[in-house]
């Protein structure tokens, strides 16, 4: 006998509607991608840098997600500004998400000359790029974690199942448009 | 108040910025590593890109729906290991089966449906696109290969991990962060080119 939850069907019925309305949030992102295409093409080192500016704010919201909705559940963290636990949570985050993005620039840079993409850009240029969208897009995931878990504790949801998705595909909207920007302003 | 302070160490042990830090730090390098393996392929795309118009709108949804997929395919097989549902020693098993074909139609259906809302988005939108039975079979084509890829590489890595005596649960997430980007990207590339006559 099959288990009724391991049944290709309820499988598919259980998540076939999210999965689908995550795909039609992604095209948001992709129309943003697809309006910036020009200076995507005009400078190469800037599409190499695209798979980490979609990934890793959902990558840092899922980390802080995970470990805040555990900690509500087991009655550690209150929503609230003063608290230690969430304060670190925070922090953390943004200690992570310096490193990471200082970390991106610094390695694409001479990926992209070692394979020649381009060379348009300096190593400071893409370094500063990468670790000013990366620091604003963790802000925006870590506000968007904290409210999303916020709404769906206070209306009896589980965390667990809601905030991961909400924070990823989001955030993944905030981090093109932000990368964008952030590139116009240091090209 | 005498509660907080039994509290504390616990609360000390768990959220200390540095454990925090140094807990997630290997994870989110790994998922790096893959990011900028997905970007180079992506660099070498520009031209591609370029001529195939409504191309570059589906790599955000794709990219996504891979870890969404897969990843939670590779955490139901992994309660099913722990739950002794699933034995490890044999992978021909009617419940493994319905998890991964019903991953496979998800990852299908969604495909197509993800370049039928793009196009439908472009053309409303007044903007450049290739034709609709090619945005639909770039699509459908990559997410069954990659969808076949990627299911191969997260039942090994969760059976193999599992043998092993690793919680797959931890496994499994940076295992599709890495290898997901990369090979949606790479298969998307190729089939692009191959369905345009690039190659």
């Amino acid at each position: 006998m099959v288990l009724e939850n391991w049944k290709r069907r309820t499988i598919i019925k259980e998540t076939f509607p999210l999965l689908t309305a995550l795909a039609a949030v992604g095209v948001i992102s992709g129309l943003i991608l697809e309006a910036y295409k020009k200076t995507l093409i005009q400078y190469p080192q800037l599409l190499l840098l695209i798979p980490v500016m979609i990934g890793m704010g959902g990558n840092l919201g899922a980390i802080l997600a995970s470990r805040t909705s555990t900690a509500l559940h087991l009655g550690i963290i209150e929503l609230t500004p003063k608290n230690k636990a969430l304060r670190n949570n925070i922090i953390a985050t943004i200690i992570l998400a310096t490193i990471i993005f200082t970390l991106t620039g610094i390695l694409t840079h001479p990926i992209s000359q070692i394979l020649n993409i381009g060379n348009q850009l300096s190593i400071t240029q893409i370094t500063l790029i990468s670790l000013t969208s990366g620091i604003i897009i963790s802000l925006i995931t870590i506000a968007l974690t904290i409210i999303s878990t916020y709404l769906s504790y206070t209306h009896g949801l589980d965390p667990d199942n809601t905030v991961l998705p909400i924070v990823t595909s989001l955030s993944d909207i905030a981090g093109i448009l932000i990368f964008y920007l952030t590139a116009l302003y240091f090209i | 108040m005498s509660n907080k302070k039994t509290q504390q160490p616990q609360i000390d042990e768990l959220f200390q910025i540095k454990k925090i830090v140094l807990d997630a730090f290997p994870i989110l390098l790994l998922s790096l590593f893959g990011s900028i393996l997905a970007g180079i392929v992506l660099g070498g795309m520009e031209n591609t890109l370029e001529i195939l118009p409504g191309l570059i709108v589906v790599i955000p949804a794709m990219l996504d729906m891979r870890g969404n997929i897969y990843g939670a395919l590779g955490s139901r097989i992994s309660t099913g290991l722990h739950q002794g549902l699933l034995d490890p020693a044999q992978l021909n098993d009617q419940h493994l089966r319905n998890a991964i074909t019903a991953s496979l139609i998800n990852s299908t259906l969604v495909s197509f449906l993800l370049a039928i809302i793009a196009w439908l988005i472009l053309k409303t939108l007044n903007q450049q696109a290739i034709p609709i039975h090619q945005l639909a079979l770039i699509t459908l084509i990559a997410g069954i290969l990659s969808g076949i890829i990627l299911t191969i590489i997260v039942t090994t890595a969760v059976y193999q991990s599992y043998k092993r005596g690793l919680n797959p649960d931890d496994i499994v997430g940076p295992v599709v962060t890495v290898t997901g980007d990369i090979f949606s990207i790479t298969i998307l590339f190729l089939v692009a080119k191959l369905i345009t006559g690039g190659i």
